[in-house]
C-alpha cells in the first residue's frame, strides 16, 4: 500500500521532536514512512463500486436504514413499559400495606348490624330534616336528591318512607 | 484526473442528477489515506474494509447536511476514527473484554504474509500500536504515520491539544519501551 504524500507536512515543532527523539530512539529511528500493510491488487479500483453497489442496495430495502431505528424505538417501549410495570407493582404493594389491620379483619354480625343501624339512622335523618350531613354531603340537599341518592346506595326507601 | 476541491465536489454532490458521480468521485479521492487510518487502527484488511464501506455509507446520508465552513476531509476523517472505535468495541464485546484474546484477534493477520509485508522489527512495533488503548492508539497513529498536525487531530478527536499530546507522548513512551523489550508478541 502506498502512502499518499502527507498533506499535512512533517513540521512537527522542533523542541517537540527533539524531545521525542531523546525519549524514544529507537522509535524515531523507524522508517515511518514505509507501509508494511499488504492491500489486495485493484482493491482501490473497486472498492468505489462496492460502496455504491451497498448503497444502492440499501435504497432498494426501504427498512433496511429504518429497521435498525424501530428496534431501537421498539426497545425503549418495551423497557418503558417494564418500568411503569414495576412502579404499578410496587405502589399497589406498597398501597395494600399501608392499609389499617382492622380493614383487612372480618366483621362479627353484631358489628356488622350495628353499622347498618348506623347507616340507617343516617339516612332517616337525611330524609326527616334535609339537613347537611358533615363531612359526606357538602351541600344542602333536596328531598328528592336525597331519595336518589339512597336508591343508588341501595338503601330500603320503601321502608323509609312507610316509617314516615 | 485532477483532484477536485472540496467546494466543487460539494457543488456537483447538490445537483441531484449528478450526485452518484460526485460521490465516487469523493470515494476516489479520500479512500486511500482513510484506509490507511483504518487498517493502522484495526490491522485486518477485511476489517479495514468493512469499517471504510460504513464510514463512506454514512457520509453519504449525511453530505447533504455536512456544513461547509468544516473541511470535509476533517469530516470524513472524523466518521472513519468512530467507526474504527465503534468496530474495536464491537471486537472487545464480542470477546468479553478478554485483552488478550482481542489484541490475538487483532494482530492475527500480521502472521501472514498475504496481509503483512513488514520485517520483525515493523512487526513488533505493529504489535506495539495494538497493546495501546483505542484512543491513544488513534493519536498516535495520526500523529506517526500520517502526521498530522495537532491542531488537525484535535478537529477530528474533539480533544484539547494539551490532552493529545501528552497522550502523544504516553504512547510514545510505552511503544519505545516494548520495541527495546525482549518481548516477542
Amino acid at each position: 500500500m502506498s502512502i499518499p504524500p502527507s498533506k499535512h507536512n512533517n513540521m512537527v515543532p522542533k523542541d517537540d521532536s527533539e524531545q521525542l527523539e531523546r525519549s524514544a530512539p529507537t522509535l524515531m529511528g523507524l522508517p515511518r514512512h514505509r507501509d508494511p500493510f499488504v492491500v489486495p491488487e485493484r482493491f482501490f479500483s473497486r472498492f468505489p463500486l462496492s460502496v455504491k453497489d451497498r448503497i444502492l442496495e440499501q435504497d432498494r430495502r426501504p427498512f433496511g436504514v429504518t429497521l435498525p431505528r424501530l428496534r431501537l424505538a421498539g426497545a425503549l417501549v418495551f423497557g418503558m413499559l417494564m418500568i411503569m410495570a414495576a412502579t404499578y407493582f410496587l405502589l399497589s404493594r406498597t398501597a395494600f400495606e399501608d392499609q389499617p389491620a382492622e380493614l383487612s379483619g372480618t366483621l362479627t354480625s353484631e358489628e356488622w348490624l350495628l353499622y347498618e343501624d348506623s347507616e340507617l339512622l343516617l339516612a332517616d335523618a337525611a330524609v326527616n330534616e334535609g339537613v347537611q350531613i358533615a363531612g359526606i354531603v357538602d351541600q344542602e340537599l333536596a328531598a328528592e336528591n336525597v331519595l336518589t341518592f339512597l336508591e343508588l346506595d341501595g338503601a330500603y326507601i320503601d321502608e323509609l318512607l312507610a316509617e314516615q | 484526473m485532477s483532484e477536485l476541491s472540496d467546494k466543487e465536489l460539494l457543488e456537483l454532490f447538490r445537483q441531484k442528477d449528478r450526485r452518484h458521480y460526485a460521490f465516487d468521485l469523493l470515494v476516489r479521492q479520500y479512500q486511500e489515506r482513510l484506509y490507511n487510518y483504518v487498517r493502522r487502527m484495526v490491522t485486518d484488511h477485511q476489517d479495514a474494509e468493512d469499517v471504510l464501506q460504513n464510514v463512506f455509507i454514512k457520509a453519504w446520508r449525511g453530505l447533504d447536511k455536512f456544513r461547509e465552513d468544516a473541511q470535509l476531509f476533517s469530516w470524513l476523517y472524523r466518521i472513519a476514527h468512530n467507526e474504527s472505535i465503534t468496530h474495536l468495541k464491537r471486537v472487545k464485546r464480542g470477546l468479553f473484554v478478554d485483552h488478550e484474546a482481542v489484541f490475538e484477534r487483532l494482530t492475527a493477520s500480521l502472521d501472514h504474509g498475504e496481509q503483512f509485508s513488514g520485517d520483525a522489527i515493523e512487526r513488533k512495533l505493529q504489535r506495539a500500536v495494538m497493546r495501546l488503548p483505542e484512543k491513544q492508539r488513534s493519536v498516535f497513529t495520526m500523529k506517526y504515520f500520517q502526521e498530522m498536525k495537532y491542531h488537525e487531530i484535535s478537529a477530528i478527536t474533539g480533544t484539547s491539544i494539551g490532552a493529545l499530546k501528552s497522550s502523544y507522548h504516553i504512547a510514545v513512551r510505552k511503544i519505545e519501551e516494548h520495541l527495546t523489550s525482549d518481548q516477542t508478541k
